[in-house]
């Protein structure tokens, strides 16, 4: 058993903290899809159009870099693994200094943040609960809510690091919001992932509660943003269904902010592959995923080892995932059940079972 | 009340937000403290509200409060309709549905994490009425 495990096993904040967002979250979920039923139409429709999306990249990848050439025509690039966005990125930001990063699952697939701090940048994740995942160099717990393990004394406790002191959760919060004001008042780079973008209009669309990703939008001197290719949809009205589905299966609907952004000459765009253009052809509905964190909740597994179940992406989505972008089966898809649950929950209806099966067919074999 | 207003005050009210109805907004912003924006469209049913234009949604985001102006005649039907109307007149476009908030902590709700700690929706109707708070 991986030594990840025993610590998942040992944390009992880990079980409690998921029980506790799982209950939160699930309740407002349910009522969200009862009150607006429409969202479920919204889903089939993405569902539909990343269905035939997934199947030629090529084409759209292509059709979404001549439509961004048409703003921007030297800052839009593709890279094809990890370590190619990696020398983008860096090459980008290397006379810069302070950057600030919103919560993105693609920026952790690359390892970004780390990435940055070698290179000697002054890096800040702005999104709550990602800063707090920064303070306690641990990995995200939930696509959605990653410091999700985290009680409020040990969110106080970490704070005191960049000098917020204060004992009560409001207080906390007003010390964050001061010290990340004067952050993105001085921050020369501005990273973002992408939750929906538009192959039409170029346009990426970005969804959030707290503000942070606004700001970062509207204040970074340079705006850098990392776009996994299976994010593009046909055109702005799928993006917007998009989000609204994201954020209505994890209970957040409507959500406080959606931010469009225009394509122009001043922002750098990286389309990033890894592996997704070729992935075989049993796992590429796992490319249907719109990172709701939906069917994470939902798992039996992963409410005992929440994300350190899975390398990159934790949980039952992550299992095909991190297949399609290592190329390497882990033992981790044996303590999946196959009790179906994730499939059942989620707004893609991806036949995550059905791929966790066949990968360990492949891990016995190997 | 008409009913596609009442429809849309039950929206933004599930979003926690501040609604006034009136037909002087003038009047009643010009006492309020917090940065005001005009929408370019709103969503009856969800409560989403379109704005336009950088500055806009820098300031906006900046402001402690923040404050729209919805007229009666930039309702939809749905958010869909809302975006297509905000597209149709301004190329940077950005919604919001109620005041920033996160939830990050134990799930405990709390206002005002980046952004403005508060959102009134100020709903202007050529209906005859007393201003409704």
């Amino acid at each position: 058993m991986k030594n990840d495990f025993y610590k998942a096993l040992k944390n009992p904040a880990i079980r409690e903290g998921i029980a506790k967002g799982r209950r939160n979250s699930l309740e407002r979920a349910d009522r969200i899809l009862r009150d607006y039923p429409f969202l479920i139409d919204y889903a089939n429709d993405v569902r539909l159009a990343k269905l035939e999306i997934i199947l030629n990249y090529e084409y759209w990848v292509d059709r979404s870099i001549k439509t961004l050439k048409k703003f921007n025509k030297n800052n839009v690039y593709l890279a094809h693994d990890y370590k190619e966005a990696l020398e983008i990125i860096g090459e980008i930001v290397k006379d810069d200094g302070i950057i600030l990063k919103s919560k993105s699952m693609v920026a952790e697939e690359i390892n970004l943040r780390d990435f940055l701090i070698k290179m000697g940048k002054e890096v800040w994740e702005t999104d709550l609960g990602e800063l707090i995942i920064q303070l306690a160099e641990d990995k995200p717990m939930h696509l959605i809510a990653p410091a999700i393990h985290y009680s409020e004394r040990d969110v106080r406790k970490l704070l005191r690091k960049i000098g917020i002191k204060d004992r009560t959760i409001e207080g906390v919060v007003r010390g964050v919001r001061n010290f990340l004001r004067e952050k993105f008042l001085k921050a020369d780079v501005g990273i973002t992932g992408c939750n929906a973008f538009s192959a039409t209009t170029g346009r990426i669309f970005l969804v959030e509660n707290e503000g942070n990703i606004r700001l970062l939008t509207s204040l970074s001197k340079k705006r850098v943003s990392v776009v996994s290719i299976d994010k593009i949809l046909t055109n702005d009205e799928l993006c917007l269904k998009s989000i609204l589905v994201q954020s209505a299966f994890v209970g957040t609907f409507p959500p406080s902010y959606i931010n469009i952004e225009q394509p122009s000459d001043s922002s750098y765009i990286i389309f990033l592959d890894n592996g997704r253009s070729h992935a075989s052809d049993f796992l590429k509905e796992q490319l249907l995923c719109i990172r709701c964190g939906r069917c994470q909740l939902e798992c039996p597994v992963f409410q005992i080892l929440g994300s350190y179940w899975g390398d990159i992406y934790g949980g039952p989505m992550g299992m095909a995932l991190n297949y399609i972008i290592s190329k390497r089966v882990s033992n981790d898809v044996f303590l999946c059940s196959l009790c179906g649950k994730c499939k059942e929950v989620c707004p893609m209806r991806i036949d995550m079972p059905k791929m966790i099966w066949e990968l360990k067919r492949i891990a016995m074999r190997n | 009340m008409k009913e596609r207003i009442k429809k849309f005050v039950e929206a933004l009210r599930k979003n926690a937000v501040d609604v006034i109805i009136t037909n002087d907004y003038k009047s009643i912003v010009s006492e309020m403290d917090g940065f005001v924006s005009h929408a370019l469209s709103a969503s009856l049913d969800t409560g989403i509200i379109f704005f336009g234009g950088f500055e806009e949604k820098r300031d906006s985001t900046l402001a402690n409060h923040h404050i729209a102006i919805v007229e009666e005649r930039v309702l939809c039907e749905n958010t869909i309709d809302a975006y297509k109307l905000a597209i149709s007149k301004s190329n940077i476009v950005f919604a919001s549905s109620s005041a920033s908030k996160t939830a990050d902590v134990e799930g405990k709700l709390i206002w005002g994490v980046h952004g403005p700690e508060k959102f009134t929706v100020v709903i202007v109707t050529d209906e005859e009425m007393v201003d409704e708070k």
